[in-house]
């Protein structure tokens, strides 16, 4: 009898161990964690539209810059006389009116310098100066296309971004060059404005 | 002989006059600065702040507009987690050690934590040393550091011009921000005015999609003054079909430890992304709250005139 209850209570005890062992009371901050992935996911499915998120849970690996070969292949087919991809050029020839000369001067200008950001700057000190032509040239086209230059530049914008690869080279590019930057064109509007109907940017 | 004389005077001081405006006039004095939120890329901060000076209509010399770019994780769902954990912190105080590490940061001081001098100063500092400063999020110190290097410098070269004809000023300071933008300019507002000394009646914050629980202003405002964007104790717009600040909303009754944003004060009736929430494409895309911005943007611009 008293070797059955030494054993009914060494099983109770190995019972009660397990049950410690795995088995805790979701903290606090266990709690807080679920809630903020179940709010995060509510959000991203009603971005995605599709009442699953697709989107990259994990958190972000460090991003490493590209070969010159990769960051060609990225770069697309260029084969004009602008430095910007065909397919960009195109879309830009098409929403703007050719004989709106101003326009398609400023867009595809701004095509160059987010080109150029993007697949050529070596060093942030390059980058910021693209970017502060940029910011001209962003000026001049909605002087040009005043109801327009967001559909342009919204556009243009989708096709630099078109495959998952390019999207997460564009944002290394600018998590390098522009985080925490303070940026714009260091020219006051009129300044700008004087730039755009010079050509001088 | 004595009139040809007053001419030249006359001359000498409509010259001095037009050189002294010139110098101090094509000097901005206003910084508008747009943070942007989450999931936004250089190029789409750029649009936002092109739309929002077509929708403001200011043009004016003295006025430069600029995007202090918060670059994102490049995942939406990182992205708002940041925010939630933003959210969750908002209202902790920033350490003493947390402190004199950015005010090193920022006096370029580089005491070894634990030395002599880092207990010096720490003890010198202590006074400054601001018990609601609330949460700093991640590289607080670079985008001090950032801010320092475009508008301190400005700052003290018109203080200069300005000392030799008049009392010191300071640059006036106008942050924008969208979405997460708004924690990180409550937090730099914060910083700037009380371990920088910068005067609260110079920089003002006027909120776009505010997720934060308080826009920190030199008007304070009240809950019950929400109700109307218009009303100009009002620094911030947030709509009530906003799908981002309601989940956050959520979020907060769901966890009673972390506050929840200002209350909604319009209502979108016109968005062009499903999640109603984005600034150029949900609150500059609707007409009335479009107004509104502009409205609030100009006032506050010429309230530093």
């Amino acid at each position: 009898m008293k070797k059955l209850l030494s054993l009914l209570l060494v099983i109770i005890s190995s019972l009660a161990l397990l049950l410690f062992k795995y088995y805790s009371p979701p903290n606090e901050e266990q709690n807080i964690e679920a809630t903020i992935e179940a709010v995060a996911q509510k959000i991203v499915s009603r971005a995605e539209g599709t009442g699953e998120s697709n989107d990259e849970e994990s958190e972000p690996k460090a991003k490493e810059q590209l070969a010159p070969a990769k960051l060609s292949e990225l770069e697309g087919r260029i084969h004009n006389e602008y430095g910007i991809r065909d397919d960009v050029l195109r879309f830009i020839e098409i929403h703007i009116p050719p004989d709106n000369k101003e326009g398609l001067k400023a867009a595809i200008k701004y095509a160059q310098y987010e080109n150029q950001i993007h697949y050529h700057a070596k060093t942030q000190e390059e980058a910021l100066a693209l970017d502060k032509k940029a910011w001209v040239a962003l000026t001049c086209l909605g002087m040009a296309l005043p109801n327009a230059w967001d559909e342009v530049t919204t556009g243009a914008g989708k096709l630099l971004n078109d495959t998952p690869e390019r999207r997460e080279h564009i944002h290394e590019v600018d998590q390098r060059f522009f985080a925490w930057k303070s940026l714009g064109s260091d020219l006051t509007h009129a300044e700008e404005e004087a730039k755009c109907k010079s050509g001088d940017y | 002989m004595q009139i040809r004389r007053l001419l030249i005077l006359i001359s000498y001081v409509v010259i001095l006059f037009s050189t002294f405006n010139t110098v101090l006039y094509s000097a901005p004095n206003i910084f508008v600065f747009h943070i942007n939120g989450v999931n936004t890329s250089e190029d789409d901060a750029r649009g936002n702040l092109k739309r929002l000076l077509d929708v403001v209509n200011n043009s004016a010399s003295n006025v430069e507009w600029r995007v202090l770019y918060n670059p994102t994780s490049g995942s939406l769902l990182n992205d708002l987690k940041e925010v939630m954990r933003q959210k969750k912190l908002e209202n902790r105080n920033l350490t003493m050690d947390d402190y004199v590490m950015v005010y090193m940061k920022v006096h370029h001081l580089t005491y070894p934590v634990g030395s002599k001098e880092y207990a010096q100063l720490k003890a010198n500092i202590k006074s400054e040393y601001v018990k609601d400063l609330g949460f700093v999020g991640r590289d607080f110190a670079t985008i001090v550091d950032e801010f320092h290097d475009k508008v301190e410098s400005i700052s003290q070269g018109l203080m200069q011009l300005i000392n030799r004809y008049g009392g010191p000023r300071y640059v006036d300071v106008l942050f924008v921000p969208h979405s997460q933008g708004n924690l990180y300019a409550n937090s730099l507002r914060s910083y700037l005015i009380k371990a920088e000394k910068y005067p609260s009646s110079n920089i003002a914050i006027y909120g776009v999609a505010n997720p934060a629980d308080k826009v920190d202003n030199t008007v304070n405002v009240a809950p019950s003054l929400a109700g109307d964007p218009r009303d100009k104790s009002v620094k911030y717009i947030t709509g009530d079909d906003d799908f981002v600040i309601n989940a956050l909303n959520d979020f907060s009754r769901q966890l009673p430890v972390t506050n929840p944003p200002l209350p909604a004060n319009v209502h979108l009736r016109r968005c062009n992304d499903v999640l109603c929430h984005s600034f150029k494409d949900a609150y500059l895309f609707d007409e009335n709250s479009r107004e509104i911005i502009a409205g609030k943007v100009n006032a506050l611009i010429k309230g530093f005139a």
